[in-house]
Protein backbone atom coordinates (compact mmCIF):
# COMPACT_ATOMS: atom_id res chain seq x y z
CA UNK A 1 0.00 0.00 0.00
CA UNK A 2 1.42 3.77 -0.94
CA UNK A 3 2.52 5.84 1.55
CA UNK A 4 0.05 8.41 0.48
CA UNK A 5 -3.01 5.90 0.97
CA UNK A 6 -2.03 4.88 4.75
CA UNK A 7 -1.41 8.80 5.35
CA UNK A 8 -4.92 9.94 4.13
CA UNK A 9 -6.26 6.47 6.53
CA UNK A 10 -4.25 7.84 9.30
CA UNK A 11 -5.81 11.02 8.99
CA UNK A 12 -8.98 9.99 8.51
CA UNK A 13 -9.37 7.58 11.51
CA UNK A 14 -7.57 10.33 14.21
CA UNK A 15 -10.03 13.05 12.25
CA UNK A 16 -12.84 10.82 13.56
CA UNK A 17 -11.47 10.17 16.66
CA UNK A 18 -11.43 13.53 17.70
CA UNK A 19 -14.92 14.46 16.64
CA UNK A 20 -15.82 11.73 18.38
CA UNK A 21 -14.49 12.89 21.52
CA UNK A 22 -15.93 16.49 20.65
CA UNK A 23 -19.68 15.13 20.12
CA UNK A 24 -18.85 12.83 23.67
CA UNK A 25 -17.63 16.12 25.77
CA UNK A 26 -20.71 18.15 23.93
CA UNK A 27 -23.24 15.19 24.97
CA UNK A 28 -21.63 14.77 28.39
CA UNK A 29 -21.97 18.63 29.22
CA UNK A 30 -25.50 18.88 27.97
CA UNK A 31 -26.98 15.78 29.74
CA UNK A 32 -25.20 17.22 32.93
CA UNK A 33 -27.25 20.65 32.34
CA UNK A 34 -30.59 18.36 32.03
CA UNK A 35 -29.38 16.53 35.03
CA UNK A 36 -29.04 19.99 36.83
CA UNK A 37 -32.74 21.28 35.79
CA UNK A 38 -34.33 17.98 36.89
CA UNK A 39 -32.18 17.65 40.31
CA UNK A 40 -33.67 21.75 41.00
CA UNK A 41 -37.39 20.56 39.92
CA UNK A 42 -37.44 17.78 41.94
CA UNK A 43 -36.05 19.75 45.13
CA UNK A 44 -38.49 22.15 44.43
CA UNK A 45 -41.24 19.46 44.03
CA UNK A 46 -40.37 18.00 47.12
CA UNK A 47 -40.03 20.79 49.29
CA UNK A 48 -43.41 22.02 48.15
CA UNK A 49 -45.33 18.88 48.25
CA UNK A 50 -43.72 17.73 52.31
CA UNK A 51 -44.41 21.45 53.57
CA UNK A 52 -48.09 21.89 51.82
CA UNK A 53 -49.13 18.43 52.83
CA UNK A 54 -47.35 18.92 56.07
CA UNK A 55 -49.20 22.00 56.94
CA UNK A 56 -52.71 21.06 55.59
CA UNK A 57 -52.68 18.09 57.90
CA UNK A 58 -50.98 19.99 60.90
CA UNK A 59 -53.94 22.56 59.99
CA UNK A 60 -56.47 19.54 60.48
CA UNK A 61 -55.02 18.02 63.25
CA UNK A 62 -54.60 21.24 65.74
CA UNK A 63 -57.40 23.88 64.25
CA UNK A 64 -59.93 21.51 63.10
CA UNK A 65 -61.60 20.05 66.47
CA UNK A 66 -60.91 16.38 64.74
CA UNK A 67 -58.37 14.41 66.94
CA UNK A 68 -56.95 11.01 65.21
CA UNK A 69 -54.67 9.24 67.11
CA UNK A 70 -53.22 6.22 65.28
CA UNK A 71 -51.37 3.00 66.60
CA UNK A 72 -50.36 -0.01 65.17
CA UNK A 73 -53.36 -1.49 63.68
CA UNK A 74 -56.13 0.91 65.58
CA UNK A 75 -57.52 4.83 64.64
CA UNK A 76 -59.23 6.67 67.34
CA UNK A 77 -61.16 9.42 66.38
CA UNK A 78 -62.49 12.62 68.89
CA UNK A 79 -64.10 15.23 68.13
CA UNK A 80 -67.05 17.36 69.67
CA UNK A 81 -70.57 17.31 68.02
CA UNK A 82 -71.45 19.84 67.16
CA UNK A 83 -67.83 21.29 66.20
CA UNK A 84 -67.62 24.91 66.68
CA UNK A 85 -64.04 24.96 65.49
CA UNK A 86 -65.39 23.97 62.03
CA UNK A 87 -66.09 27.16 60.29
CA UNK A 88 -62.55 29.05 61.79
CA UNK A 89 -60.85 26.18 60.04
CA UNK A 90 -62.36 26.57 57.15
CA UNK A 91 -61.46 30.04 56.66
CA UNK A 92 -57.90 29.73 57.54
CA UNK A 93 -57.45 26.15 55.27
CA UNK A 94 -59.14 28.81 52.67
CA UNK A 95 -56.46 31.56 53.86
CA UNK A 96 -53.26 29.35 53.37
CA UNK A 97 -54.86 28.00 49.72
CA UNK A 98 -54.79 31.38 48.66
CA UNK A 99 -51.26 32.24 50.00
CA UNK A 100 -49.55 29.61 48.17
CA UNK A 101 -51.53 29.46 45.22
CA UNK A 102 -51.03 33.48 44.75
CA UNK A 103 -46.93 32.58 45.21
CA UNK A 104 -46.94 29.33 43.60
CA UNK A 105 -48.79 29.41 40.28
CA UNK A 106 -48.20 25.66 39.73
CA UNK A 107 -49.66 24.84 42.88
CA UNK A 108 -53.47 24.14 43.42
CA UNK A 109 -55.04 23.05 46.72
CA UNK A 110 -58.39 21.27 46.04
CA UNK A 111 -60.06 21.88 49.26
CA UNK A 112 -63.65 22.48 48.63
CA UNK A 113 -64.93 20.13 50.60
CA UNK A 114 -62.29 20.85 53.55
CA UNK A 115 -64.92 21.27 55.89
CA UNK A 116 -66.41 17.81 55.81
CA UNK A 117 -63.22 16.97 57.56
CA UNK A 118 -62.56 13.66 54.98
CA UNK A 119 -60.01 11.06 56.66
CA UNK A 120 -58.85 8.27 55.35
CA UNK A 121 -57.35 5.26 57.26
CA UNK A 122 -55.50 3.07 54.74
CA UNK A 123 -54.60 0.31 53.91
CA UNK A 124 -58.14 -0.43 55.02
CA UNK A 125 -59.89 2.16 53.40
CA UNK A 126 -62.36 3.66 55.93
CA UNK A 127 -63.13 7.22 55.87
CA UNK A 128 -64.13 9.63 58.49
CA UNK A 129 -65.93 12.62 57.82
CA UNK A 130 -69.36 14.79 58.38
CA UNK A 131 -71.64 15.70 56.03
CA UNK A 132 -71.04 18.99 55.33
CA UNK A 133 -73.70 21.04 56.28
CA UNK A 134 -73.39 23.85 59.06
CA UNK A 135 -74.05 23.19 62.09
CA UNK A 136 -73.19 19.59 60.83
CA UNK A 137 -74.83 16.85 63.19
CA UNK A 138 -73.23 14.00 61.91
CA UNK A 139 -70.53 11.96 61.67
CA UNK A 140 -70.01 8.69 59.62
CA UNK A 141 -67.17 6.22 59.03
CA UNK A 142 -67.40 4.90 55.53
CA UNK A 143 -66.31 1.23 55.12
CA UNK A 144 -66.03 -0.12 58.50
CA UNK A 145 -64.81 -3.35 57.57
CA UNK A 146 -62.47 -6.09 58.58
CA UNK A 147 -62.39 -4.65 62.47
CA UNK A 148 -61.81 -6.68 65.44
CA UNK A 149 -63.03 -4.56 67.69
CA UNK A 150 -65.06 -1.15 67.45
CA UNK A 151 -65.58 1.46 70.72
CA UNK A 152 -68.08 4.16 70.49
CA UNK A 153 -67.93 6.13 73.75
CA UNK A 154 -70.28 9.63 74.06
CA UNK A 155 -70.02 12.14 76.71
CA UNK A 156 -72.48 14.57 77.16
CA UNK A 157 -73.02 16.89 80.17
CA UNK A 158 -76.68 16.30 79.66
CA UNK A 159 -78.55 13.24 80.84
CA UNK A 160 -77.80 9.35 80.06
CA UNK A 161 -80.16 6.80 80.69
CA UNK A 162 -79.08 3.76 78.61
CA UNK A 163 -77.59 2.10 75.90
CA UNK A 164 -79.92 -0.24 73.75
CA UNK A 165 -79.04 -2.58 70.99
CA UNK A 166 -82.03 -2.64 68.61
CA UNK A 167 -80.77 -4.66 65.81
CA UNK A 168 -77.57 -6.55 65.20
CA UNK A 169 -76.59 -9.85 63.93
CA UNK A 170 -74.12 -12.25 66.30
CA UNK A 171 -70.73 -12.29 64.84
CA UNK A 172 -66.91 -11.83 65.56
CA UNK A 173 -66.55 -8.11 65.94
CA UNK A 174 -66.39 -6.87 69.40
CA UNK A 175 -68.85 -4.09 69.13
CA UNK A 176 -68.90 -1.77 72.49
CA UNK A 177 -70.65 1.32 73.20
CA UNK A 178 -70.53 3.59 76.03
CA UNK A 179 -72.55 7.15 77.09
CA UNK A 180 -71.07 8.88 79.82
CA UNK A 181 -72.27 12.02 81.75
CA UNK A 182 -71.08 13.42 84.34
CA UNK A 183 -73.01 11.42 86.93
CA UNK A 184 -72.59 8.23 85.54
CA UNK A 185 -72.10 5.26 82.97
CA UNK A 186 -73.76 3.20 80.97
CA UNK A 187 -72.48 0.87 78.37
CA UNK A 188 -73.11 -2.40 76.35
CA UNK A 189 -70.85 -4.45 74.43
CA UNK A 190 -72.17 -7.29 71.63
CA UNK A 191 -70.51 -9.53 69.20
CA UNK A 192 -71.28 -8.42 66.00
CA UNK A 193 -71.29 -9.09 62.16
CA UNK A 194 -69.69 -6.04 60.92
CA UNK A 195 -71.52 -6.63 57.54
CA UNK A 196 -74.74 -7.08 59.06
CA UNK A 197 -77.13 -3.86 60.16
CA UNK A 198 -76.81 -2.71 63.84
CA UNK A 199 -78.68 0.01 65.37
CA UNK A 200 -77.90 1.22 68.55
CA UNK A 201 -79.87 4.17 70.89
CA UNK A 202 -77.81 6.26 73.29
CA UNK A 203 -80.90 6.74 75.24
CA UNK A 204 -80.42 10.71 77.21
CA UNK A 205 -84.28 10.86 78.30
CA UNK A 206 -86.47 8.28 78.24
CA UNK A 207 -89.75 10.38 78.16
CA UNK A 208 -90.05 12.37 75.94
CA UNK A 209 -87.66 9.90 74.01
CA UNK A 210 -83.91 12.17 73.49
CA UNK A 211 -80.97 9.30 72.29
CA UNK A 212 -78.23 9.62 70.01
CA UNK A 213 -78.49 7.22 67.36
CA UNK A 214 -75.71 4.67 66.29
CA UNK A 215 -76.23 2.79 63.15
CA UNK A 216 -73.80 0.26 60.96
CA UNK A 217 -75.76 -0.32 57.42
CA UNK A 218 -73.71 -1.71 54.66
CA UNK A 219 -70.54 -1.20 56.94
CA UNK A 220 -71.33 2.53 56.60
CA UNK A 221 -71.36 4.27 60.32
CA UNK A 222 -73.27 7.07 61.03
CA UNK A 223 -73.77 9.03 64.47
CA UNK A 224 -75.91 11.40 65.27
CA UNK A 225 -79.09 13.10 67.68
CA UNK A 226 -82.14 11.78 67.01
CA UNK A 227 -83.67 14.88 67.47
CA UNK A 228 -83.12 17.75 65.07
CA UNK A 229 -82.85 20.09 67.42
CA UNK A 230 -79.26 19.49 69.48
CA UNK A 231 -79.38 19.82 73.23
CA UNK A 232 -75.88 21.13 73.25
CA UNK A 233 -72.48 19.39 72.09
CA UNK A 234 -71.38 15.98 72.79
CA UNK A 235 -67.67 13.91 72.69
CA UNK A 236 -67.55 11.62 70.00
CA UNK A 237 -64.90 9.01 70.71
CA UNK A 238 -64.67 6.10 67.94
CA UNK A 239 -61.77 3.72 68.79
CA UNK A 240 -61.37 1.29 65.31
CA UNK A 241 -59.14 -2.19 65.98
CA UNK A 242 -58.27 -3.70 62.92
CA UNK A 243 -58.15 -7.99 62.77
CA UNK A 244 -55.35 -7.78 60.72
CA UNK A 245 -51.49 -6.56 61.93
CA UNK A 246 -51.01 -3.91 58.54
CA UNK A 247 -49.93 -0.46 59.96
CA UNK A 248 -52.57 2.28 59.84
CA UNK A 249 -51.98 4.95 57.77
CA UNK A 250 -54.37 7.91 57.88
CA UNK A 251 -54.59 10.75 55.13
CA UNK A 252 -56.36 13.29 54.12
CA UNK A 253 -58.89 13.26 51.10
CA UNK A 254 -58.51 16.95 49.93
CA UNK A 255 -55.82 17.09 47.64
CA UNK A 256 -53.29 19.71 45.99
CA UNK A 257 -51.39 19.40 42.78
CA UNK A 258 -48.44 20.38 41.82
CA UNK A 259 -48.35 20.94 37.68
CA UNK A 260 -45.09 21.60 35.78
CA UNK A 261 -46.52 21.41 32.68
CA UNK A 262 -43.05 22.91 30.99
CA UNK A 263 -41.46 19.88 32.46
CA UNK A 264 -44.14 17.64 32.03
CA UNK A 265 -44.30 16.55 35.61
CA UNK A 266 -47.83 16.51 37.69
CA UNK A 267 -48.18 15.26 40.83
CA UNK A 268 -51.10 14.86 42.88
CA UNK A 269 -51.15 13.68 46.41
CA UNK A 270 -53.42 13.32 49.58
CA UNK A 271 -51.20 14.98 52.88
CA UNK A 272 -50.91 12.17 54.95
CA UNK A 273 -51.56 13.08 58.54
CA UNK A 274 -49.86 10.21 60.81
CA UNK B 1 15.58 21.76 -11.67
CA UNK B 2 13.93 21.66 -8.32
CA UNK B 3 15.90 22.62 -5.14
CA UNK B 4 15.71 20.84 -2.00
CA UNK B 5 14.60 22.33 0.83
CA UNK B 6 16.15 20.21 3.29
CA UNK B 7 19.01 17.86 2.43
CA UNK B 8 18.02 14.74 4.62
CA UNK B 9 18.52 11.43 3.31
CA UNK B 10 14.96 10.67 3.12
CA UNK B 11 13.89 14.21 1.51
CA UNK B 12 11.07 16.88 3.13
CA UNK B 13 8.28 14.34 2.89
CA UNK B 14 9.16 11.96 6.29
CA UNK B 15 9.63 15.78 8.11
CA UNK B 16 6.00 16.79 7.01
CA UNK B 17 4.96 13.54 8.06
CA UNK B 18 6.35 13.63 11.58
CA UNK B 19 5.34 17.15 12.41
CA UNK B 20 1.80 16.16 11.19
CA UNK B 21 1.97 12.85 13.30
CA UNK B 22 3.10 14.78 16.38
CA UNK B 23 0.11 17.68 15.83
CA UNK B 24 -2.36 15.12 15.17
CA UNK B 25 -0.87 13.21 18.50
CA UNK B 26 -1.28 16.24 20.68
CA UNK B 27 -4.89 17.38 19.28
CA UNK B 28 -5.36 13.67 20.50
CA UNK B 29 -4.38 13.44 23.74
CA UNK B 30 -5.83 16.79 24.15
CA UNK B 31 -9.32 15.41 23.72
CA UNK B 32 -8.67 12.52 25.35
CA UNK B 33 -7.22 14.64 28.69
CA UNK B 34 -10.36 17.57 28.40
CA UNK B 35 -12.84 14.59 27.70
CA UNK B 36 -11.83 12.52 30.93
CA UNK B 37 -11.61 15.51 32.78
CA UNK B 38 -15.43 16.47 31.74
CA UNK B 39 -16.54 13.25 32.23
CA UNK B 40 -15.36 12.38 35.98
CA UNK B 41 -16.29 16.26 36.32
CA UNK B 42 -20.19 15.59 35.80
CA UNK B 43 -20.91 12.82 38.45
CA UNK B 44 -18.70 14.91 41.51
CA UNK B 45 -20.68 17.78 40.46
CA UNK B 46 -24.11 15.99 40.73
CA UNK B 47 -23.62 14.13 44.27
CA UNK B 48 -22.78 17.10 45.94
CA UNK B 49 -25.61 19.06 44.54
CA UNK B 50 -27.56 16.72 45.67
CA UNK B 51 -25.72 16.53 49.11
CA UNK B 52 -26.23 20.73 49.09
CA UNK B 53 -30.11 20.11 48.23
CA UNK B 54 -30.72 17.30 50.85
CA UNK B 55 -28.96 19.12 53.18
CA UNK B 56 -31.23 22.22 53.13
CA UNK B 57 -34.24 20.50 52.59
CA UNK B 58 -33.47 18.35 55.40
CA UNK B 59 -32.81 21.87 57.44
CA UNK B 60 -36.10 23.43 56.29
CA UNK B 61 -37.63 20.96 57.67
CA UNK B 62 -36.48 20.26 60.65
CA UNK B 63 -36.80 23.90 61.07
CA UNK B 64 -40.62 23.42 60.28
CA UNK B 65 -40.85 20.34 62.52
CA UNK B 66 -39.38 22.07 65.74
CA UNK B 67 -41.29 25.17 65.19
CA UNK B 68 -38.56 27.78 65.27
CA UNK B 69 -39.75 28.73 61.83
CA UNK B 70 -43.47 29.76 63.18
CA UNK B 71 -41.38 31.65 65.56
CA UNK B 72 -40.66 34.99 63.08
CA UNK B 73 -38.17 35.56 65.48
CA UNK B 74 -34.65 36.13 63.21
CA UNK B 75 -32.28 34.68 66.40
CA UNK B 76 -33.80 31.60 66.88
CA UNK B 77 -34.03 30.37 63.26
CA UNK B 78 -30.36 31.66 62.72
CA UNK B 79 -29.35 29.70 66.18
CA UNK B 80 -30.83 26.87 64.88
CA UNK B 81 -29.90 26.91 61.71
CA UNK B 82 -26.33 27.13 62.72
CA UNK B 83 -26.66 24.18 64.90
CA UNK B 84 -28.38 22.10 62.52
CA UNK B 85 -26.81 23.32 59.16
CA UNK B 86 -24.09 20.68 58.10
CA UNK B 87 -20.69 21.81 57.98
CA UNK B 88 -19.24 23.35 54.89
CA UNK B 89 -22.55 24.78 53.99
CA UNK B 90 -23.48 28.73 54.29
CA UNK B 91 -27.53 29.19 54.02
CA UNK B 92 -29.25 32.47 53.68
CA UNK B 93 -33.56 32.20 54.35
CA UNK B 94 -35.86 34.99 53.67
CA UNK B 95 -39.63 34.46 55.46
CA UNK B 96 -42.79 36.51 54.09
CA UNK B 97 -45.76 35.88 55.88
CA UNK B 98 -49.42 37.43 54.62
CA UNK B 99 -49.20 39.89 57.32
CA UNK B 100 -45.17 41.01 57.50
CA UNK B 101 -42.57 41.96 54.86
CA UNK B 102 -39.60 39.53 54.63
CA UNK B 103 -37.28 38.36 57.59
CA UNK B 104 -34.21 38.11 56.38
CA UNK B 105 -31.38 35.05 57.84
CA UNK B 106 -27.94 34.82 57.43
CA UNK B 107 -25.49 36.96 54.41
CA UNK B 108 -26.06 36.94 50.85
CA UNK B 109 -24.62 34.16 48.54
CA UNK B 110 -21.38 35.13 47.38
CA UNK B 111 -22.57 35.53 43.54
CA UNK B 112 -19.30 33.43 41.99
CA UNK B 113 -20.42 30.21 44.32
CA UNK B 114 -23.03 27.38 42.81
CA UNK B 115 -26.07 27.86 44.94
CA UNK B 116 -29.20 25.68 45.10
CA UNK B 117 -32.23 27.44 46.66
CA UNK B 118 -36.31 26.38 47.11
CA UNK B 119 -38.71 27.19 48.64
CA UNK B 120 -41.30 25.70 51.99
CA UNK B 121 -44.59 26.65 52.77
CA UNK B 122 -45.83 26.70 56.73
CA UNK B 123 -48.41 27.94 59.19
CA UNK B 124 -48.26 28.97 62.71
CA UNK B 125 -51.49 30.26 64.79
CA UNK B 126 -52.20 33.06 63.10
CA UNK B 127 -49.74 33.90 60.20
CA UNK B 128 -49.31 31.63 56.63
CA UNK B 129 -45.36 31.71 55.98
CA UNK B 130 -43.23 31.36 52.87
CA UNK B 131 -39.65 29.97 53.96
CA UNK B 132 -36.86 31.03 50.58
CA UNK B 133 -33.87 29.66 51.28
CA UNK B 134 -30.49 29.65 49.23
CA UNK B 135 -27.57 27.00 49.66
CA UNK B 136 -23.99 27.48 48.83
CA UNK B 137 -20.52 25.76 49.80
CA UNK B 138 -18.77 27.85 52.24
CA UNK B 139 -15.75 29.44 51.05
Amino acid sequence: MGKGVMFTISFFLMATLIIGMGMLIFKVGQSTEVRELELSIENRIYDLSTSIGKTMGDMLLTRSGVNVQVQDNSVRFTENVINNKLADYVADANEFKTFVEEREKTVKLNINEIGKTRVKIQPYGALYHNDGLTPSEYRFIDNVTDVSNVTVTVTTQGPANSVVFTEFSSGSTSFRVILRNPEGEYSDIKNVDINSNIKVNLVEKAAPFDAILLEVTSNNLKIGRFENIPEGSYNLDIYLGYANSDKVKAYMEDTFSIDFQNFNVNKTTKPRIM
Amino acid sequence: MKQRLFKFHYGSKGVAFTIDVMVALTVFLLAIVVSLFQVSQAPENKIGQIQMSAAASDLMAALDNTGALQTFDESIIANKTKELLQPGYDMRIVIYTNETEGLEVGRLAPQEEFTLSGVRYFASEDQKGQARYWIWVKE
